[in-house]
């Protein structure tokens, strides 16, 4: 045993010794990823690469599996002149960066009948002036995931409205326990709630078009201020416990799995973030961010959180890469990632993890596709993580009011084009 | 005098509750990460007090073998061990002639050394991958290595110096007058003297090392390079997506510090016999 | 030998550290992204734009809370420990390894331990308060907006005063024992041992110590970050990890990284001047015994 692992050590150290990556031949595609090695995702992956290459013997495939900080690891790698042909990442992040750039090939014409397979908006979400760089193949949804145990123990129902909302949680909240719960150190979940009120209430680009207003007025409907209150509301009323604004991630959503909480508004990742918690046969349901009264955005508008995969425009073997996305998207594959990889995917028809189910539901029945928390984090990735996700998980904590938001708002959009000019 | 040995004992009582007290909250830690290492996730969040009577020894194999812990392991310890030894040699001697060497620019050279400590090491994680990768040691442990040389050079540099400035001098100048070489007296008399500096040294940045995490994160990708820290900083962002599994985190942690915690205890006992020896002289 | 014994130090040093971070100071005058993009010159534009920047402020006010107020208590049980420790306890060698074990465990385990510590709801800090009673008190909660720095800095300053504990006692070891069984015998208390001999002793590595705490402290990225968890919330933020924000991609896709090269900058002239500073202001004569 001892001496296999030394063996091998000693194998991969002379290896590395001095070797570098790229300077394959042709048909070897090097593929960097945001997966670690041990996660069922990259296994998925794996056996679909391996089912390519028996069916395609002249491509083979080189793996970087390097985890989360794969882009950024990319960043440095081109500078090196390092050869990468193609690369995974959340949509969000690639559109803010390696698209962002202009590095990504655009990959449309390549994938021929492929895209009307796709469940609705998928491919256009990211799809900036209809040139398709980044193909996405793993979909997750944001909801508020319950435990329908739990909803059925107060005879409720899923609420359609806002205000069937806040009923649910004056029922929950005396059996002394809360409707929702978020961690008091995330603000990109904080703010979903946000992005949800906003988009209910005035369409879902409503926060992308608020911030385009270049005199930062967009911000000054009385929606935005409508929604800030009722964000707020959700404290008031009894919906998230009080001492939620001190949960660490993960103590938040680990209250669902103790049963202390109904449900949080989160990505459909969290059945399989608390799959060790709260065991494979926990009750999970999912329903979608109520209807506010008088809004013009509809309940089937969905938030979305996708990951995509995206061919280097400086890959020698772009063509060779895109067919290999081309059949990524395929049926077979993307059943393996539901069934090796646990996770949602793409392609209509295929379907989703059981426990997923209402998840890809929504997903098939959306109407209007957003990227996290509105989209903003794809278009002003900048504004988005420095001033509108923090200032409101101040507000929304409570260190400042939904007026004195607004008014950051406005003034920080105005400085902020003022500054791109 | 009765009074007086009251008044001490208080005092002596009142030194081990402190220094007791602060010591005990340190093996309380310790032993609550092993702890948790055992529970089942449920129990880790739910009961953090409780003990696990069933213990989940499965976190541990999951955590070796899954996840590599096994492979990492090695290389943590090589790469680890390398760059220390390296370090030493490299610095040691660098520090002995800017500390006690009479040439000139010394001072300055002294200075322009302790700079190094100021640079932020963010600032050279692009610059340092294009080197690497130019000189075809990117993505290997030898470069890891001889980039954990390079940036822990100054602080080294920094607290050797300091180590060397306050040995006696009169030893020096005897030896001297004895007819030993520059040399001779650096390997005979000063190194010996400066044991337990070159220990402190040794120890900190092994332990600096061994759970330094960004720098390998920039530079290595193969996982059959990763080390130790990077096995638990790659644990922790599966925790997104795919992850939730903390007890096993926590058995990764606690592979990652029972060797650190060896070590040390061994080391600490080198410390100690050094400077009693530097005290018969 | 001068020349034999310093040039594989220098050299590494001059290669690995000073070239790169001459390549970053030259691009923190462009703006980039660092995809391989054209940089465009912006001269100090990076750094007029980081002085306005209430990000930026925010972030240095809390590393001097870190240096001062961290620094004060991190020294003050450094010194109560060392003197202590040489007052002639029993068992010295192993309160010391104890009181540095933090040190040696990897930064994510410490915060995590403390995360649990101050969870509200579950955690250690509020179940002990509530079975003594103290239900005020357990009802607050430790890691919400306003409390979380100070809880940060509680286990800050719980591994560092090993760590300054360890560097200042074997400053202390080297000081001969017969003066302190002298002083001993004159009567002198715990105390005064320290105040008169220890400290006047071994000055240059208080010295030392006062400059690594600077330095660290300007340079802390590792425990707040690990602290503030997959979403650090600026109330965390030190300037070092706002560069790490600006610049590596973290959550959100944000690659400035000319910005965020001006930043480190900044902090390696902050840091130069701390240190001139501290060397001006406890200048004293070198003891040599």
């Amino acid at each position: 045993m001892t001496n296999t692992i030394l063996w091998r050590s000693a194998a991969a150290a002379a290896l590395s010794f001095g070797m570098m990556a790229g300077a394959a031949n042709a048909a070897e595609l090097v593929f960097w990823s945001m997966w670690n090695e041990p996660e069922p995702q990259a296994a998925a992956l794996r056996r679909i690469m391996d089912t390519y290459t028996k069916a395609h013997p002249e491509t083979t495939f080189k793996v970087v599996w390097n985890g989360r900080q794969n882009q950024t690891k990319l960043r440095a790698a081109l500078q090196a002149g390092t050869q990468v042909d193609f690369a995974d990442q959340d949509g969000d992040q690639l559109a803010g960066g390696l698209q962002k750039e202009g590095l990504g090939y655009e990959i449309g014409a390549d994938l021929g009948d492929a895209k009307a397979a796709l469940l609705p908006g998928v491919l256009d979400l990211y799809a900036a002036g209809g040139k398709v760089e980044q193909v996405p193949y793993i979909y997750n949804t944001v909801n508020i995931w319950y435990n329908k145990d739990m909803l059925a123990e107060v005879g409720g129902t899923v609420p359609q409205t806002l205000d069937e909302l806040f009923t649910l949680c004056g029922k929950l909240k005396e059996t002394s326990k809360h409707a929702l719960v978020t961690e008091g150190n995330v603000g990109f979940y904080q703010v979903l709630f946000f992005s949800h009120l906003l988009a209910r209430a005035k369409g879902s680009d409503a926060m992308i078009k608020a911030f385009e207003v270049k005199d930062g007025s967009g911000w000054s409907d009385p929606a935005v201020l409508e929604a800030a209150k009722s964000a707020r509301k959700f404290w008031e009323v009894g919906c998230i416990a009080e001492d939620a604004r001190g949960f660490q991630y993960p103590a938040g959503q680990q209250t669902i799995a103790l049963g202390d909480t109904m449900g949080e508004l989160v990505g459909s990742w969290l059945p399989t973030e608390l799959t060790e918690s709260a065991g494979a046969d926990f009750p999970w349901g999912a329903f979608n961010f109520p209807a506010v009264a008088g809004g013009v955005g509809k309940a089937t508008d969905i938030e979305v959180g996708l990951v995509s995969v995206m061919v280097l425009k400086a890959s020698p073997n772009a063509k060779e890469a895109a067919g290999f996305v081309s059949y990524l998207l395929s049926e077979e594959a993307q059943k393996t990632l539901v069934a090796d990889g646990g996770v949602g995917v793409v392609r209509d028809g295929v379907e989703w993890p059981p426990v997923l189910s209402d998840a890809y539901a929504s997903a098939k029945n959306a109407t209007a596709l957003s990227g996290f928390g509105g989209g903003l984090g794809v278009s002003y990735p900048e504004f988005n993580a420095t001033v509108l996700t923090p200032e409101f998980s101040k507000m929304f904590l409570g260190q400042s009011t939904p007026e004195d938001f607004v008014k950051v708002l406005v003034d920080k959009t105005k400085d902020y084009w003022a500054s791109q000019q | 005098m009765n009074k007086f040995l009251t008044l001490r004992g208080a005092k002596r009582g009142f030194s081990y509750l402190v220094v007791g007290g602060w010591s005990a909250f340190s093996v309380f830690f310790i032993l609550w990460i092993i702890l948790a290492s055992l529970k089942r996730n449920r129990d880790l969040f739910g009961k953090p007090w409780s003990i696990p009577i069933d213990p989940a020894w499965g976190n541990y194999v999951k955590t070796w073998v899954n996840n590599r812990f096994g492979d990492y392991f090695l290389n943590s310890l090589i790469v680890t061990s390398v760059s220390v030894a390296a370090l030493l040699l490299v610095s040691v001697p660098a520090a002995y002639v800017l500390s006690r060497g009479r040439f000139a620019g010394r001072q300055a050279l002294s200075n322009f050394f302790a700079f190094g400590m100021g640079v932020p090491i963010p600032l050279l994680f692009v610059p340092l991958f294009v080197i690497m990768t130019t000189m075809r040691l990117g993505d290997s442990l030898t470069g890891l290595s001889i980039v954990y040389v390079a940036l822990s050079i100054p602080f080294s540099i920094y607290v050797l110096e300091g180590f060397f400035a306050s040995l006696p001098s009169e030893l020096e100048s005897a030896a001297i007058i004895d007819g030993c070489s520059d040399f001779q007296v650096f390997r005979h008399v000063m190194l010996p003297l400066a044991g337990p500096g070159i220990a402190t040294v040794a120890i900190l940045n092994f332990v600096g090392l061994w759970n330094e995490y960004q720098l390998s994160l920039v530079l290595l990708n193969s996982p059959e390079n990763r080390t130790l820290s990077l096995g638990i900083y790659s644990l922790i962002t599966s925790m997104q997506y795919s992850g939730g599994d903390w007890a096993g985190l926590f058995a990764g942690v606690t592979i990652v510090m029972v060797p650190t915690i060896l070590l040390f205890i061994i080391l600490s006992e080198r410390m100690i016999s050094g400077i009693t020896m530097g005290g018969v002289k | 030998m001068v020349v034999a014994f310093l040039a594989p130090a220098l050299i590494l040093y001059l290669g690995l550290l000073i070239f790169p971070a001459l390549q970053a100071f030259y691009l923190s005058l462009f703006e980039t992204s660092g995809f391989g993009d054209t940089p465009t010159w912006v001269g100090i534009g990076n750094y007029t734009r980081l002085l306005s920047d209430p990000i930026f402020w925010g972030a240095l006010r809390n590393m001097s809370m870190i240096m001062v107020v961290g620094g004060v208590a991190t020294f003050g049980l450094a010194f109560l420990f060392t003197m202590l420790l040489n007052s002639g306890l029993r068992g010295k060698k192993l309160f010391r390894a104890l009181i540095f074990l933090p040190n040696i465990i990897a930064v994510v385990a410490i915060t995590t331990f403390w995360s649990f510590v101050f969870m509200p709801r579950y955690g250690l800090l509020t179940s002990v308060l509530k079975a003594l009673g103290l239900t005020s008190l357990a009802s607050i909660s430790w890691t919400a907006p306003e409390n979380v720095f100070f809880a940060m800095m509680v286990g800050l300053v719980w591994i560092s005063a090993g760590f300054y504990t360890i560097l200042i006692l074997a400053g202390a070891d080297k000081v001969p024992t017969d003066m302190y069984e002298a002083a001993r015998l004159e009567g002198a208390s715990t105390f005064q041992i320290f105040r008169l001999i220890t400290l006047p002793m071994i000055w240059d590595v208080i010295l030392i110590t006062l400059v690594l705490w600077s330095i660290h402290a300007i340079k802390i990225v590792e425990f707040p970050y690990a602290f503030g968890g997959p979403n650090i919330d600026q109330n965390l933020y030190t300037p070092a990890i706002y560069l790490y924000i600006m610049g590596f991609g973290q959550r959100e896709p944000v690659y400035a990284l000319g910005y965020s090269t001006a930043i480190g900058v900044a902090l390696f002239f902050l840091t130069l001047v701390t240190i001139v500073l501290l060397r001006f202001v406890f200048k004293r004569e070198r003891v040599e015994y």
